[in-house]
């Protein structure tokens, strides 16, 4: 874990230094400003109002215990909630519970459904999961050529895709 | 017409040695005095009286000019007996437009310098924009690279994953936000060197017929019903006003627009617009937002609407609590009239779907 901790503080710095976002607008600033009592609260309220974005977000929050004691079943839940109103960012996190088992029962073809939906939705990280996947023949037959079409598409979405990834 | 010849001649070799005088002595000295000791506004400034000075001096004598080759078209067709004074005229004619492209060039060096001052800070801060996505884009890189591991290897937590997948759509969000930034800056470049000034380099007002207001600003359907403006689609019928009827009635909407904005008026405590967004005043025709006052009389659906008050929620504000955010904002346009009403409280009042257009000699002209 110690690893990615330079990424994440480096993320966090970069957000505590300004960066803002729109998506839930409220919520976002709070949580730049790691308000996070602030930015459950609309959270909370944008996704009464239906908002993927804002239940995605409430995930995250339950699953990194920030602002609230971290509860993965809570965080699946949100996850859960929001890939029903498509957001492609809970079916990437689904995507990767079920194809490493954590949290919930190892279930590749739940991997696979969830990374496709978050690829049809715009997910480059699930467009880089499927290419895995079928290159892998994990869920499906593996199939180099419709694994080297998911890393293209990836890769056409800025995704860094690994040079050896789309050798030919 | 000799006479007349003979006048065009003198006025005409009296022009010549003013434009070789002011080619040979005057403009250099103005090139030459550089912008090192002045400021880059009083240095624009110092350059646009001198352009100004020098373009009117060409416009004037291109008048003139016009005038020799009347006198000189006349004396061709009218007399062609006498070719020598005519041809005479006709090189005395070609000297004088020779000096003034000499003029026009020799200001070149210097509008171009000017231009070059004025887009300087807009340049600058659009290059600053640029290399911060590009810091932005190798952070969503490297964590990328960690979630592309994650899913080869199932190797991080599930916080972590779930971490890295939001921290990219708040980068993702950042580098959206930069570039309407710097959209709104190449905008206000293009006016700062229309305008001939050094403008602002904070970007201004977005300009054309960006978006203006809030998500859930109503907007009055032509069936009467209200509807939050981030909801409206091309196709839809709105309640609009025609100047030429002089009364309201149903308008298609053409197109929507949406974008980001990051500072606001707050109009009678309800409404929320960026500063370039107009409105219709009773016998004023259209005013920005930023120039309207409590007090003033909005054309409402059902008569005048009485402005209660206006509050700036702006950058200054942003930076002292630092918790102003960058909000989605929204425009539709409307066919033919290019007008709609929004709700201010419990009336409606008439707004123009355009930013920053002059819409002077459309009004003028519907009346």
């Amino acid at each position: 874990m110690t690893r990615y901790a330079p990424w994440l503080i480096s993320g966090v710095v970069v957000l505590l230094l300004g960066c803002v976002t729109t998506s839930v607008e409220t919520g976002d600033a709070a949580y730049d400003q790691a308000d996070y009592a602030t930015a459950l609260a609309s959270y909370e309220q944008g996704a009464a109002e239906g908002d993927p974005e804002a239940i995605f977000v409430l995930g995250v929050m339950y699953s990194n215990g920030q602002g609230v004691a971290q509860d993965q079943d809570r965080a699946m839940a949100y996850y859960e909630q929001a890939a029903d109103l498509d957001c492609p960012l809970s079916h990437s996190a689904l995507g990767y519970r079920y194809l490493s088992g954590q949290g919930v029962e190892q279930d590749d073809g739940q991997a696979l459904f969830h990374f496709l939906k978050g690829a049809m939705n715009g997910s480059e990280v699930s467009m880089y999961a499927l290419g895995y996947m079928f290159e892998q023949g994990r869920g499906v037959e593996a199939d180099p050529e419709l694994a080297r079409y998911w890393y293209d598409l990836a890769k056409g979405h800025g995704f860094p895709v690994p040079a050896e990834k789309l050798q030919d | 017409m000799v006479c007349d010849v003979s006048r065009a001649l003198k006025k005409c070799t009296g022009i010549v040695l003013v434009l070789v005088a002011a080619c040979v002595l005057v403009i250099p000295a103005y090139a030459d005095n550089g912008g090192d000791t002045a400021s880059r506004g009083e240095r624009i400034a110092h350059l646009n009286s001198v352009i100004d000075f020098y373009s009117s001096l060409v416009d004037g004598y291109q008048a003139d000019l016009d005038e020799i080759n009347q006198r000189l078209e006349n004396a061709l067709t009218q007399d062609a007996d006498r070719n020598s004074a005519a041809w005479a005229d006709a090189v005395a004619a070609l000297r004088l437009w020779d000096g003034l492209n000499n003029l026009n060039m020799a200001l070149g060096p210097m509008i171009k310098e000017r231009d070059d001052l004025i887009t300087q800070p807009f340049d600058e801060a659009i290059q600053q924009l640029g290399d911060q996505n590009a810091q932005l884009r190798n952070r969503m890189d490297t964590i990328a690279e960690m979630l592309a591991e994650a899913v080869e290897n199932q190797s991080i937590e599930l916080w972590e994953y779930d971490a890295g997948v939001n921290l990219l759509r708040f980068l993702n969000a950042q580098i959206l936000i930069n570039n309407a930034k710097v959209h709104r800056l190449t905008l206000a470049k293009e006016r700062a060197l229309e305008g001939g000034t050094g403008g602002s380099s904070d970007g201004g007002n977005d300009g054309g017929n960006d978006p203006c207001f809030v998500a859930g600003t109503l907007v009055l359907m032509a069936d009467g019903s209200a509807k939050p403006i981030q909801d409206v689609l091309p196709g839809d019928e709105v309640m609009t006003y025609s100047m030429e009827l002089d009364q309201a009635g149903p308008g298609v909407v053409a197109e929507t627009r949406r974008g980001l904005e990051d500072h606001f008026y707050t109009l009678g405590g309800t409404l929320k617009t960026n500063d370039a967004h107009r409105f219709y005043v009773q016998g004023q025709g259209t005013t920005v937002a930023e120039d309207l006052a409590s007090g003033d009389m909005l054309q409402g659906l059902n008569g005048p609407v009485e402005l209660a008050g206006v509050e700036y929620t702006g950058l200054a504000v942003a930076s002292a609590d630092n918790a102003m955010p960058v909000l989605a904002v929204y425009n539709i346009m409307v066919e033919e009239t290019h007008a709609y009403y929004v709700a201010l409280g419990e009336a409606w009042v008439l707004v123009h779907d355009d930013c920053s257009c002059d819409f002077r000699e459309q009004e003028e002209g519907a009346r």
